[in-house]
């Protein structure tokens, strides 16, 4: 579904992202792992065309993205819920879900969508006029991929969803994570600093560090790899 | 400075300095005068403003400030300006002292918007202060001498005072001062990581630059045997000192000499032929067109120039 | 105590005045990130245009607002691409940029007024704006209470787009947080530009109410710019019903500073207050 070939993205002059491949089949859980600064958050923001790549190619559904905004990327259904959520602090917890379906064919569905939100984040909905700021960071979370879900994604990315929570709650996250792709058939690809959970919910990972991809594998493999304690002991 | 360019200098400095011998006409002494005013006020303009890149909307307090402090000084006591400048810019430097600390402390347009305030308020107390001639001035005796001799030494002396800015401007340019304003300008909290006390440094571009501002200001009262609030905390003034520094480039020291010769010239030339609105529309539109061009017209000469050095490849990676 | 209470109102009337003056430019420093210091200055011209219409060809100053309005909105979307597009996106400090750029408008603007209509000051009256108003015991010229009505029609109308309808959300959504809204599909260029041509829009009415309470001049925009600005920094940029609490405030302050101080004390007070006030929040109001 997502095929991403040989990236190159650079911050000024610095090449924070070089030759990087990787590739997202339909109805898999992919993970995307490494220590901090790999580069991970850039290849993403490429990705959904908040960055313009100076190099190599990404399709989705046989389309070719490469360059294209983030605005038009959404529309073919790949959704990123990004590293710091891009919640929109003074709006409701309702306003920003809302807006989550602000592309016409996910307006459509808005009032069926956010029930299956609710129904999915309970919590939400009790808090629906809260000021999005004031939620804490579990919550907030929440919302975050809540409001990617109001998009109707084909392919949910989300750029570490555990980040500042305690583990219980990014425990409970990443589980539900899992759901979202058992119970909804949805393809994600999920970057996380709690690897070996991440490993174990996943099909697939790709291993990403100083800008390049160095491993890859079923996830089942990555997780007995000895290189591969030494990333995530490391962490 | 390259000893040609120096020598270059010089040359140009000792032929102005000879041209009343030419006997010209008045108005060429006034206008050149004029003009070394403003280049004299755009370069000490340029010491916080283009070096450091704290834009002040509201220099013109200082020139008013200085202005006043020679105009008191002759009708108290009878002292004449023409030897009290330097204490004119005392006063402005002081004033800028007092003011300073809180004022630099804030950014970007913050700090531009605040300095123009300032001019309006000291504007508006000396309107108030009938002891500084209130709203109608201070009217100031004329020299007493014949008009052309009169002429010739305003003439040279804003052309000293012209001088005398470049100079501090250059000093300044070439120092760890000015080596640390640039790093203010390039990243300020950077260069407060990096252990410049960027609050010290501002205060002293500050003062320096006000008090040459004041001095500028002490002679032009005199200049115009007149001093009012109207006069001394224009905003025309104020705008165009600016936009000289901006236009001709406010990064290297010939920049505001460059901006404020061709301005003075346009801006002259379109007040004669058309009229005067026409020539502040002028300015306006160059103020609008500088925004694209940060670094004025030294700025653009110096790309023309680095572009044709031969050992350029003519690369760096394709910028994001 | 009769006169405080009388110069209470009409400082409450000024100020919804102000408060449609000011609402644009809260508007543009807020969410469009330009410091449109020319602000008052288009506002002035649409005063001016209100004037000429009136007095050449008897429309009257409501209608005119009804007809610039849209017109300066269109001017608004013409100048983004060409002028504050490339200075937000490209500049290193938009702020101090767009503000250097919209002061040259602003003199531009001045000069071509002068130029146009003499420094004369002009007074917008109509036959019914001499006519006396009776508002909870005050006695108010009728030209004022409109423009005050127009003010608060104007600052409600800006909320009510804002927070009720989806498009202004999503307006909102940019200015919280660009790169979340683009990741919903929002676009985000165009929103800024929209919200730029509304703020331009809305000066337009807000210039024409000011023309309406005030005999104004090419340089009147400057006393109006500082006023606004006042108001914009103390009720923070982008925050409508707080720009409208500030613009109560300011009024009520001008109002009763008119009434009980002397003539110079005015000015003194507005820009002391806009000094201090930037002084004392140095980090700016930026979000």
């Amino acid at each position: 579904m997502l095929e991403v070939r040989d990236l190159a993205v650079y911050y000024g002059p610095f090449p924070a992202v070089r030759e990087a491949s990787i590739r997202v089949e339909p109805g898999q859980l992919v993970g995307l792992v490494g220590p901090n600064g790999a580069g991970k958050t850039t290849l993403l923001r490429a990705v959904s065309g908040l960055l313009k790549p100076a190099a190599g190619r990404i399709l989705f559904d046989g389309f070719d993205i490469t360059g294209w905004p983030a605005e038009r990327v959404c529309e073919l259904g790949l959704v990123h819920v990004p590293e710091g959520r891009g919640l929109f602090p003074r709006l409701t917890v309702l306003d920003n879900l809302r807006l989550g379906a602000y592309l016409p064919r996910a307006r459509v569905e808005m009032d069926r969508t956010l029930k299956e939100v609710f129904d999915l984040f309970p919590r939400l909905h009790e808090r629906r006029r809260q000021l999005a700021g004031t939620l804490s960071g579990g919550e907030q979370q929440m919302l975050a991929i809540g409001r990617g879900l109001m998009a109707r994604p084909r392919l949910l990315i989300l750029d570490e969803p555990t980040l500042g929570l305690s583990p219980r709650l990014a425990y409970e996250i990443l589980e539900l994570v899992k759901r979202l792709k058992t119970e909804r058939g949805l393809t994600l690809l999920v970057v996380s600093q709690e690897v070996l959970h991440l490993l174990n919910i996943a099909d697939y990972a790709f291993v990403m560090e100083t800008g390049r991809i160095t491993a890859e594998g079923p996830a089942s493999a990555l997780i007995s790899d000895p290189k591969m304690r030494q990333v995530y002991v490391g962490l | 400075m390259g000893r040609r360019a120096a020598l270059l200098s010089l040359l140009v400095a000792v032929l102005l300095a000879a041209f009343p011998y030419s006997a010209p006409p008045l108005y060429a002494l006034s206008f050149l005068t004029v003009m070394f005013m403003y280049i004299a006020l755009a370069e000490s303009w340029t010491i916080l403003g283009g070096y450091a890149g704290y834009v002040s909307f509201g220099h013109v307090a200082f020139f008013g400030v200085g202005a006043y402090t020679t105009a008191l000084l002759l009708l108290h006591l009878g002292l004449s300006p023409l030897i009290t400048f330097p204490v004119g810019g005392l006063t402005a430097a002081a004033f800028a002292a007092l003011v300073g600390y809180p004022v630099v402390r804030l950014q970007g347009p913050f700090f531009s918007i605040v300095t123009l305030l300032i001019a309006l308020l000291v504007g508006l107390v000396v309107k108030n202060t009938p002891a500084l001639g209130g709203t109608t001035g201070l009217w100031l005796p004329f020299p007493d001498m014949p008009i052309e001799l009169n002429r010739t030494i305003f003439y040279w002396l804003m052309l000293l005072v012209a001088a005398v800015t470049i100079g501090a401007a250059a000093w300044v340019e070439n120092s760890k001062l000015g080596l640390g304003l640039m790093a203010i300008r390039q990243n300020e909290a950077v260069a407060e990581a990096a252990g410049i006390n960027t609050v010290r440094l501002k205060l002293i571009a500050l003062i320096l630059s006000a008090g040459l501002t004041g001095m500028v200001g002490g002679i032009y009262g005199y200049l115009r045997s007149y001093v009012s609030p109207e006069i001394v905390f224009d905003l025309n003034i104020a705008v165009t000192l600016f936009l000289m520094a901006l236009f001709g480039g406010c990064r290297r020291w010939p920049g505001p000499v460059l901006g404020a010769v061709i301005l003075s010239v346009l801006g002259e030339f379109l007040t004669l032929n058309i009229g005067e609105e026409i020539a502040r529309i002028a300015y306006g539109l160059c103020l609008v067109l500088v925004v694209f061009f940060p670094d004025g017209l030294i700025g653009l000469v110096d790309k023309v120039r680095i572009s044709r050095k031969p050992a350029y490849k003519g690369g760096h990676a394709a910028e994001r | 105590m009769n006169i405080v209470w009388t110069s209470l109102i009409s400082g409450l009337l000024l100020g919804c005045a102000y408060a449609g003056a000011a609402v644009g430019l809260s508007l543009a420093m807020g969410m469009a990130r330009v410091f449109n210091l020319a602000h008052t200055a288009l506002g002035l011209v649409c005063g001016y245009l209100a004037y000429f219409l009136l007095t050449t060809r008897g429309i009257d100053p409501l209608v005119a607002a009804g007809l610039l309005a849209p017109l300066m909105f269109l001017v608004g979307l013409a100048l983004w691409p060409t002028l504050f597009r490339p200075t937000v996106r490209g500049v290193a400090d938009p702020a101090l940029s767009t503000s250097i750029l919209t002061l040259g408008l602003a003199i531009v603007i001045e000069n071509l007024l002068s130029k146009v209509w003499t420094p004369n000051p002009r007074v917008i009256s109509t036959a019914y704006s001499n006519q006396a108003v009776n508002l909870l015991g005050l006695t108010a010229p009728a030209g004022v209470v409109i423009a005050a009505g127009l003010g608060l029609v104007l600052v409600l109308g800006i909320y009510w787009f804002l927070n009720r309808t989806f498009l202004g959300l999503a307006v909102q959504a940019v200015a919280q947080n660009p790169d979340g809204a683009r990741l919903v599909g929002i676009r985000a260029e165009l929103m800024s530009m929209l919200v730029f041509a509304l703020s331009v829009g809305t000066a337009a009415v807000g210039g024409v109410g000011l023309a309406m309470i005030y005999s104004f001049g090419p340089a009147s925009y400057f006393d109006w710019l500082l006023t606004v600005l006042l108001i914009v920094v103390v009720g923070g940029a982008g925050a409508i019903l707080g720009t409208l609490a500030a613009a109560l405030t300011v009024g009520i302050v001008l109002g009763l500073g008119g009434a009980l101080l002397p003539q110079a004390w005015n000015s003194l007070i507005l820009f002391g207050m806009l000094f201090i006030i930037l002084l004392l929040r140095p980090y700016g109001l930026f979000r």
